[in-house]
């Protein structure tokens, strides 16, 4: 009995030790837990310019242009409208109050729905006049100090731009203004500004709409998870670029990209891209940019046809079809191994053929390519080079280039090797291939020839053997009309210029 | 029994000091001193700011509560020449103060061969941070194995635990804000393996050769600032990753338990240090008031925020 009342006694102030422990935990705040410390605050609203409201983020953004109306954009070539559809008209550089103003008016001129054409052109001179009313954008950097420098440049240049994709023609006026002042005692470079201007319109050639951002998407397309990411991705890859306007390197983005207001108006279209501009001021980059996406990243949803049509434009209008190309594929990891031109110290171009499934012609272009990429890789530095390799005041580096005409594809590669402070030690190499589009198979120089015999001759009196012509592609030549220059097989420094009338000139006009 | 009560005595005060030990509120961390004064700036006795392009907006925020400008105004007022024209300007005399990513070797060099005098200290917060593909099973990395990583030591995933597969891993330019904390925080300059490189066009027809960019393939690693890589369009198809088990986190960064922590930096003469224009100016920024404003503005506060 005792001892159960000890237990029991026991039992009672255990109890009461537990509940002064919790009331010790409990703080005098009535039952709730310390507020928790602060790390973000709202954020801050955005600047608005040129009339776009930054802050004006649609929740859901969708796309408006209907039904998809064209086939995936998967096809290898594009339809491209070459011929001229548009006039642009110079004036007559001007001086006004120490700005050398530069203009130009454009007008389309080639299309079948006169009314239309005659609608866009009123559009656009509407832009050009509104650019004009302007007042100068950089009168703030007039100031005494940069009055006094000399040099003192100002310029102000307005300018209009067409482009076409598919069905939908865009139309563009530019506005660019710029001050560079020079100390005139030391020639330090006092002022360094410009500003960049633009308006643009699009229209469907079809049936005369002008077009907003989301019509040229598929019904129902998020475009806030389409194109934002792209746009933020090439915005922070802007991070090192040059900036040609000025020379400057691009320091990056400014802040994270929160996405493109409703009914952004800054676009245009092309063959091959959706360029998005972002005017002077921006949120996101310093200066103006544009970002130019391309249409592949984009084809699931486009709305529109990509490839020209020729039915809005009058008859004589030109066009031509096009390959699809990268700059440089993305190679499987196996092929990157035989990427490398001449080291680590050379700036490298390797163009490659977008290739659609299964497209012959382009898979063995692709062939040939890899073929010539890995045998330069291979080969030892050209005489003419190794001396600049070891030089520290040398560059050093390559450059190629795809370029399409009617019935073939021209690959030009060139190894240019100088020094920085004396401009005429520059050393060029080049290697060429023409590739018939059709078959891509290489052209050889015996294609070409008129009539071998007198050729070879011809070279040979220049002191330039040639052993097979039909097993020798590395020729050129930059119009029909003009000269060839052949290159002596492997060694890339040999050149010999030939007369045009050796060679077969048809070649370059036959489809 | 006496032993009984005694034993069980012993134990309830055990327990009573354990629970009086659990209430203490552990210390707050050094929280921005409220009292500091709003300093009194016009735009003309405003200290001239320059910086990278990565502080502009913490420019503005200042210039929009010290100058009582709106964001259009700030926008217009605030010019940043970039990190390295900034210190050029700083050591010119062109500008008073700087707001810059964290100092690289050549940066300190600069300040230096110009007779040195300068003072460096943080004014926010940011952290260095990593990306893998979304689909990635491997969520956390530890720091030893990042820095094998990028010394090349560790080559392929299954190494860390995740798939069979070569490890990719991308950096970024020289001249970036990122590979300057690359060198500082993980893999200093004479020791990083060399980057992935492909072409990038570089002018109106020129492409160079250069660094490639972080291509969120399955395989690849690639790395960023908080700053950007928390934004809300950044990257879709990847997942930041946690470091030795902490995932960087605003709240992670501003308590110091995220690794790789590093900031954004004031940059002045030493001489301006105290009352005077610039002086007053960072003491107001490392304030309750100052590092609220750069919280607006995006950047992670030196320490929490009291409510």
């Amino acid at each position: 009995m005792k001892r159960q009342k000890h237990m029991r006694l026991l039992a009672a102030v255990t109890l009461l030790f537990l509940l002064a422990g919790c009331a010790l935990e409990t703080p005098d705040t009535a039952g709730t837990a310390d507020p928790a410390p602060i790390i973000s605050q709202p954020p801050a609203p955005l600047a608005a310019s040129d009339g776009i409201d930054w802050n004006d983020l649609p929740e859901t953004w969708t796309g408006t242009g209907g039904s998809r109306t064209s086939p995936a954009l998967r096809s290898n070539t594009y339809l491209c409208i070459t011929g001229s559809f548009y006039e642009e008209t110079y004036l007559p550089t001007r001086e006004i109050d120490g700005v050398s103003c530069y203009r130009s008016r454009g007008q389309l001129t080639a299309l079948r729905d006169k009314a239309l054409q005659a609608s866009i052109n009123q559009k656009l001179q509407e832009a050009l006049d509104h650019l004009e009313s302007q007042t100068d954008p950089l009168a703030a950097f007039v100031t005494e100090e940069a009055l006094a420098c000399d040099p003192l440049y100002r310029t102000s240049s307005i300018w209009p731009s067409f482009t076409l994709s598919g069905n939908l023609l865009s139309a563009g006026a530019y506005r660019f203004d710029d001050i560079y002042a020079f100390d005139s005692a030391d020639g330090r470079l006092v002022c360094s500004q410009h500003s960049t201007q633009a308006e643009f319109c699009t229209y469907d050639l079809s049936n005369g709409r002008q077009l907003t951002l989301s019509d040229l998407f598929v019904d129902g397309t998020d475009l806030n998870a389409l194109l934002n990411p792209l746009l933020s991705s090439a915005l922070s890859a802007a991070e090192g670029t040059t900036d040609w306007t000025d020379g400057t390197t691009r320091g990056g983005l400014v802040r994270p990209f929160r996405g493109l207001p409703e009914d952004y108006p800054y676009f245009s279209l092309s063959d091959t891209h959706l360029s998005i501009f972002f005017p002077m001021p921006n949120p996101y980059i310093p200066g103006s940019y544009t970002v130019d996406l391309p249409l592949e990243s984009l084809e699931e949803c486009l709305a529109q046809p990509t490839a020209a049509s020729m039915d809005y434009f009058d008859e004589g209008i030109e066009s031509q079809l096009y390959f699809r190309y990268s700059p440089s594929l993305r190679l499987s990891a196996a092929d990157e191994d035989l990427l490398t031109l001449y080291g680590q110290a050379s700036l490298t171009v390797r163009p490659y053929l977008i290739a659609a499934s299964g497209e012959p012609s382009v898979d063995a272009i692709n062939a040939d390519l890899r073929e010539i990429y890995r045998s330069l890789a291979e080969q030892p530095l050209p005489a003419e080079l190794s001396a600049y390799a070891e030089d520290p005041a040398a560059y050093l580096y390559a450059n190629s280039n795809l370029e399409f005409y009617r019935g073939y594809i021209h690959l030009s590669l060139s190894i240019l090797a100088g020094r920085s402070d004396d401009y005429d030690s520059d050393c060029t190499l080049s290697l060429n291939r023409f590739y018939d589009r059709a078959t891509g198979q290489p052209i050889p120089l015996s294609a070409i020839l008129r009539d071998p015999d007198d050729a070879l001759a011809c070279m040979a009196g220049m002191g330039f053997v040639i052993d097979d012509p039909a097993a020798h592609y590395n020729w050129y030549s930059y119009t029909p009309s003009g000269n060839f220059w052949v290159c002596a097989g492997n060694d890339l420094s040999q050149t010999c210029e030939v007369p045009a009338c050796y060679f077969n000139t048809d070649f370059f006009t036959h489809s | 029994m006496k032993k009984a009560i005694l034993l069980t005595v012993c134990v309830l005060t055990l327990i009573l000091l354990a629970a009086c030990g659990a209430s203490q509120p552990s210390a707050p961390p050094e929280a921005p001193d409220p009292a500091v004064n709003v300093p009194d700036f016009t735009a003309e006795s405003l200290p001239r700011l320059d910086g990278s392009t990565a502080t502009i907006p913490l420019s503005e925020g200042i210039v929009k509560s010290l100058l009582g400008y709106d964001a259009a105004q700030a926008q217009a007022f605030v010019h940043h020449n970039t990190t390295h024209n900034a210190y050029v300007n700083l050591i010119d005399g062109r500008c008073d103060l700087i707001f810059v990513t964290p100092p690289s070797e050549e940066e300190y060099a600069l300040m230096e061969e110009a007779g040195g005098g300068f003072a460096v200290e943080p004014v926010v917060k940011d952290a260095f941070v990593f990306l893998v593909n979304r689909n990635n099973p491997v969520d956390d990395i530890a720091l030893s194995d990042l820095q094998k990583i990028y010394r090349g030591e560790i080559t392929n995933w299954k190494e860390l635990g995740g798939s069979d597969a070569p490890i990719l891993p991308f950096q970024r330019p020289d001249n970036s804000g990122s590979q300057t904390l690359m060198y500082k925080l993980l893999v200093p300059k004479a020791e990083i393996m060399d980057a992935p490189t492909e072409l990038r066009p570089s002018g109106m027809d020129d492409l160079v050769d250069a660094v490639s960019d972080y291509d969120e393939g399955l395989n690849s690693i690639g790395y960023s600032v908080f700053y950007y890589a928390s934004g809300m369009y950044t990257d879709p198809d990847s997942k930041l990753i946690s470091v030795d088990g902490v995932l960087p986190t605003a709240e992670t960064i501003a308590d110091g338990t995220y690794p790789l922590t590093d900031g954004y930096y004031a940059v002045y003469r030493a001489e301006n240090d105290g009352d005077t224009p610039v002086g007053r100016l960072l003491s107001w920024l490392r304030s309750d008031a100052g590092q609220r404003t750069a919280a607006a503005e995006g950047y992670v506060p030196l320490s929490p925020l009291q409510p």
